[in-house]
């Protein structure tokens, strides 16, 4: 075996290995920027993983990596000259619902633009605020992507008659105003 | 109340960080809109991004992109060519290379190079048509001006030698010098040639048919 081709197969494992550590979770990410298109979604995390897999060595940290590939991601999606078949709404939705998103949410992510959807799913993924700035591009892009948000999220849930159950930001709540009120704070 | 709602709101959309303030969580336990609030972001949480799959095989994109980069570049150059054709075709049109302006004769340009050109071939044929009344002498001085006067209009004349006629106008754009020069190698060859041909060919045919009619008729009538 030539050093050529031993250098070849590590590069070929680091490689397998980057899109493993990076490809499910980015693959999730794309189909939320992209609201359920699933070939754009596909497109857009392939060519992202082979930009990132080029830049190996500077992305060897997984944070590090993982924001750049979301970034890199986002600027991709923004480009309107995708020339493929996008998908119907049904196909949208579920697409989405596999991935949790309840009908409210997918109504109020329809009505944000790409980057806002990326700072929402930047968010899901629990990114730090700074990773989701780079994401975004400002600090005032993501707070308007989460107020946009909010407001658009009232408005669809208002025609629903179904209401999410509380999660972990509402049991937060709840718990510190428990503990106000019990008067244990102090 | 309303204060409440705007402070809740504004720790949801700086991102939720830490505890929230006392009494806007009491309030947020007992606002129902308050409540909704929490549960557009508590909706976001419940996405599990992992659940995707892996993501499809890497050939796909690069037929897509390939494409796409094609189309692109396929665009510039078409662009660039038409550029190009536009500059050249304006660059012509100013230059004067692109051919005469549309309302301009053919004649103007083709009296342009007789002048210049005088003491070429073509020239005695016409010559020879256009100098049939007048006679042999005055007809080198006479001839050039007539054919270059109706011709020539004074205006279209300095516009064409810059692309044309390089070489001869320069003695003189204006309409005389023009002549000066030209009569001088015609008159020579000219004469000699019509007024050879015309007197010695329309004469000699006449001598030899009138005797024919002429002696049998005078002498035959008186005789009977």
């Amino acid at each position: 075996m030539t050093s050529a081709t031993i250098d070849r197969m590590e590069d070929r494992t680091l490689h397998d290995a980057f899109v493993e550590l990076h490809g499910e979770r980015l693959h999730g990410f794309a189909l939320l920027v992209t609201l359920g298109d699933q070939t754009l979604a596909g497109i857009l995390t392939a060519e992202a993983l082979t930009n990132g897999a080029e830049r190996i060595e500077q992305l060897r940290h997984p944070e590090r990596a993982a924001t750049w590939l979301r970034a890199s991601l986002t600027r991709a999606a923004r480009q309107s000259a995708w020339g493929h078949q996008r998908p119907g709404e049904p196909e949208r939705r579920d697409a989405l619902l596999k991935l949790g998103v309840d009908p409210a949410t997918y109504d109020a992510l329809a009505s944000l633009d790409v980057r806002s959807r990326a700072v929402l799913a930047a968010t899901v993924e629990g990114f730090a605020p700074a990773d989701v700035h780079e994401v975004a591009g400002s600090d005032a892009r993501v707070r308007r992507a989460r107020r946009d948000y909010l407001t658009a999220y009232l408005a669809a849930s208002q025609t629903r008659t179904t209401q999410p159950a509380a999660g972990a930001l509402t049991a937060r709540v709840q718990a510190a105003a428990a503990l106000v009120l019990s008067g244990s704070d102090r | 109340m309303t204060d409440s709602h705007a402070q809740l709101e504004a720790w949801l959309v700086d991102g939720a960080m830490g505890d929230p303030p006392r009494e806007i969580a009491v309030h947020a336990t007992l606002c129902e809109s308050c409540t909704a609030r929490l549960g557009a972001f508590d909706a976001l949480a419940l996405i599990d991004v992992a659940a995707a799959g892996s993501p499809p095989p890497l050939a796909a994109p690069t037929r897509l992109r390939v494409g796409v980069a094609w189309a692109r570049r396929g665009t510039a150059v078409a662009g660039t060519v038409l550029a190009g054709i536009l500059v050249i075709l304006g660059l012509s049109q100013v230059v004067g290379l692109g051919g005469r302006p549309t309302g301009e004769p053919e004649g103007t340009q083709l009296a342009g190079l007789s002048t210049s050109s005088d003491h070429r071939g073509p020239d005695p044929s016409q010559r020879e048509l256009s100098t049939i009344g007048p006679d042999a002498a005055e007809t080198p001085t006479s001839s050039v001006p007539a054919t270059a006067q109706p011709g020539f209009t004074p205006g279209p004349l300095p516009s064409v030698p810059p692309g044309a006629t390089p070489r001869p106008p320069t003695p003189g754009p204006s309409a005389t010098p023009a002549p000066t020069s030209a009569p001088t190698p015609t008159p020579t060859p000219i004469p000699p040639e019509t007024p050879t041909s015309a007197p010695t060919s329309t004469p000699t045919p006449i001598p030899p048919g009138t005797p024919t009619p002429e002696t049998p008729d005078p002498s035959a009538s008186p005789s009977p």
